[in-house]
């Protein structure tokens, strides 16, 4: 049979076609696909980093400086729980930058960043990372494909991991009230005070005097640093100067420093601006992020033994300070 | 902030009498008093969850089906009371992942619509104990969803060449309903440059399937409403307008300051004024409620007449999605604001 130049070329194109159609369906796992252990190595040891007999996830993100609270919070989560249960867990930046340098020197951060250089290749056996902001790669003990997430939140992660670990997931969707009252102890926290052009340091110790805090938890960082530092803004022009209380914000250890600072230079807010360390403790739990308190900042006035005179959402704050409620009901607190 | 007002020229009056006119002109054929305002009350609709999750309500026969899209769950309360759960998060058979839409037929059979891998939209269809009894997957992002007597699935699907594709509860595709209508066929001839372009996000729809297993559509970029029989040949097509709305027929096209006080949504790769948010069919009182993008609830006959307007007064914002219970009372909820909001009449 003879075949005349043009059907050649079209036969050679179909051929070429079927043949990449045929490599791309080799080169994609599918779900309940066994994984070869050695398709993820470790650049530095040479040791395939997926074993069996483990749950195996590798978390994908375009870039750590948006995704920075979420990569805190699954560090977080992995040491406080998963990591005694033998989770193994691996990261991969595409565009890392200082913000990686920033995770990496966090104490206790030691969940490997893998180079996206090196795992490209392995990435695309699961999708493009070029096409992705981030995805979640299950793997299970028996070296199966569990299933691969191409959007998530913090508290998705902590229901897949409840899932696949425990079979049972603890939803924590109530709105719950303050766990800390008045009469309580103001908790300690580890703090940093950020100030711009000057170099933080760690202090575990405020002046035991009367002072009004907000405390910024980090469900949602950007309403936080964007509409609620905006609203804050216009309230503290509103609080008395000087002469009047003394007040100072503290942010949850999942905000980065240089977007707080930003924020605060933008603003420019004037009262001591702290980063907790340690969770904090009475406002927002290391294992349920998510958890809805009544509102992302909560108004805690203490006084000189350091106990809770006062404590309510910042919208609750807000009313009874505008309507002159609160200072009639600390009369000698405002001077 | 001080607003400036502008000065009211000769020009400007006569204008101003003219939509005066209009606005009469319009009310009137509505009938007299048939525009009723309501206010927005704070609503207690269910205990114990965070609403920040919800995505959709819908009661029937007593019980409350809640869509927890934030929990990838379907809740059911009787009495203000969690009474059952189906699905958790995942991507197995009867798990779900950010469910997006719900349906509870005649049958207390539940739809559910959600995502697999990247885009694909997954429908699982379960009975009234919570048992699996079907499922397949789209492998295109779809807008609208309806359900008829006899459990086939409808789904807004322009890229497919008609409005609607009709799925069997197996997931056969064994219909296609509606031609796509071009943009310029409602906005005018001078937008016809933009047919092509906009051609999918013009015909993205909202569906309702009525007792009569009539197929209902509107499109959330055009003020435009059809009817079509269970044969899927076409009733009626209509255009819906009000005076609020009117405008949204330019800041659609325009943007610019104005169209930043209405909803929009990006749909296809366009970011879009939204014309229709929402579409709601009440069998009881054969009714059709439309959200519209002024934020006024039109409600329409079984012929497709305008019946009132229900107007919402309120300072909460900018109006997202709206619910109607067993009682007939209206729920709206707020963009930005997760609260639903009771609608209690004022005049």
């Amino acid at each position: 049979m003879k075949f005349k130049k043009f059907d050649k070329f079209w036969l050679t194109t179909l051929c070429i076609t079927l043949l990449l159609s045929c490599g791309v369906g080799e080169n994609t796992y599918k779900t309940g696909e066994e994984i070869p252990a050695s398709f993820l190595q470790n650049p530095e040891d040479t040791q395939p980093l997926i074993k069996s007999g483990h749950f195996n996830v590798i978390l994908f993100f375009n870039s750590s400086a948006s995704d920075y609270s979420l990569i805190k919070y699954i560090d977080n989560l992995y040491h406080s729980k998963y990591k005694d249960l033998g989770l193994r867990l691996f990261l991969i930046v595409k565009s890392a930058g200082h913000h990686e340098a920033g995770v990496k020197k966090e104490p206790g951060f030691d969940l490997p960043i893998l180079p996206f250089d090196r795992s490209e290749k392995a990435l695309r056996k699961f999708f493009d990372p070029y096409a992705n902001e981030r995805a979640l790669i299950v793997i299970n003990p028996g070296l199966k494909l569990e299933a691969v997430y191409f959007f998530f939140k913090e508290d998705d992660v902590r229901q897949l991991f409840e899932k696949y670990y425990f079979d049972k997931i603890t939803y924590r969707g109530e709105i719950e009230k303050e766990k800390l009252s008045t009469g309580d102890l103001f908790p300690g926290f580890s703090i940093i005070k950020l100030a711009p052009g000057r170099e933080s340091y760690l202090t575990n110790q405020v002046e035991l005097a009367p002072r009004l805090w907000f405390i910024f938890r980090s469900n949602c960082v950007s309403c936080v640093l964007n509409k609620y530092l905006r609203r804050y803004k216009s309230l503290e022009d509103k609080l008395p100067g000087k002469t009047g209380i003394a007040r100072a914000l503290i942010f949850s250890p999942y905000f980065l420093e240089d977007e707080i600072l930003k924020k605060m230079k933008h603003y420019k807010i004037a009262a001591p601006v702290y980063l907790s360390q340690d969770e904090l403790r009475g406002f927002e739990d290391y294992y349920y992020k998510d958890a809805a308190a009544a509102d992302s900042v909560s108004v805690v006035l203490t006084n000189q033994k350091n106990r809770i005179f006062y404590i309510a959402p910042f919208p609750d704050f807000v009313l009874e300070w505008e309507g002159g409620k609160f200072e009639k009901k600390f009369p000698g607190l405002f001077r | 902030m001080k607003k400036n007002f502008p000065v009211c020229s000769g020009r400007s009056a006569a204008a101003l009498l003219w939509i005066v006119l209009t606005c009469l002109l319009f009310s009137a054929s509505l009938g007299a008093g048939e525009i009723a305002v309501f206010k927005a009350e704070l609503a207690e609709t269910f205990t114990g969850l965070n609403v920040e999750n919800v995505s959709h309500l819908i009661q029937k026969n007593g019980i409350l089906y809640i869509l927890e899209t934030g929990n990838h769950r379907v809740l059911t309360l009787k009495n203000n009371v969690i009474s059952g759960q189906l699905g958790r998060i995942g991507q197995k058979k009867g798990e779900f992942y950010y469910p997006r839409d719900l349906i509870v037929d005649n049958k207390s059979r539940l739809y559910v619509l959600d995502f697999v891998g990247k885009s694909a939209n997954r429908v699982q269809i379960f009975d009234a104990a919570g048992e699996l009894l079907s499922g397949f997957t789209i492998a295109s992002k779809t807008w609208g969803f309806a359900v008829d007597s006899k459990g086939n699935v409808f789904l807004g699907q322009p890229h497919s060449g008609a409005l609607i594709s009709v799925f069997s509860p197996a997931g056969k595709r064994i219909a296609g309903i509606g031609n796509l209508i071009r943009p310029s066929e409602i906005y005018g001839k001078e937008y016809k440059s933009s047919d092509r372009l906009f051609k999918n996000p013009m015909n993205r729809v909202h569906i309702a399937v009525d007792e009569k297993d009539n197929t209902w559509v509107s499109f959330l970029f055009m003020p435009l409403l059809i009817k079509f029989n269970p044969a899927g040949e076409l009733l009626f097509k209509k255009v819906v307008d009000t005076p609020a709305l009117t405008p949204l027929r330019k800041i659609i096209w325009q943007g610019g300051k104005e169209s930043r006080d209405y909803l929009s949504r990006n749909i296809d790769g366009h970011q879009m004024t939204v014309i229709v948010k929402d579409m709601i069919y009440k069998p009881a009182l054969k009714e059709l409620y439309l959200l519209l993008g002024s934020d006024e609830i039109l409600v329409l006959d079984d012929g497709g007449k305008p019946r009132r307007i229900i107007k919402p007064q309120f300072v909460q914002g900018v109006l997202e999605s709206f619910f109607i219970n067993e009682a007939n009372e209206i729920l709206v909820r707020f963009f930005f604001h997760p609260e639903f909001y009771k609608l209690t009449i004022i005049k």
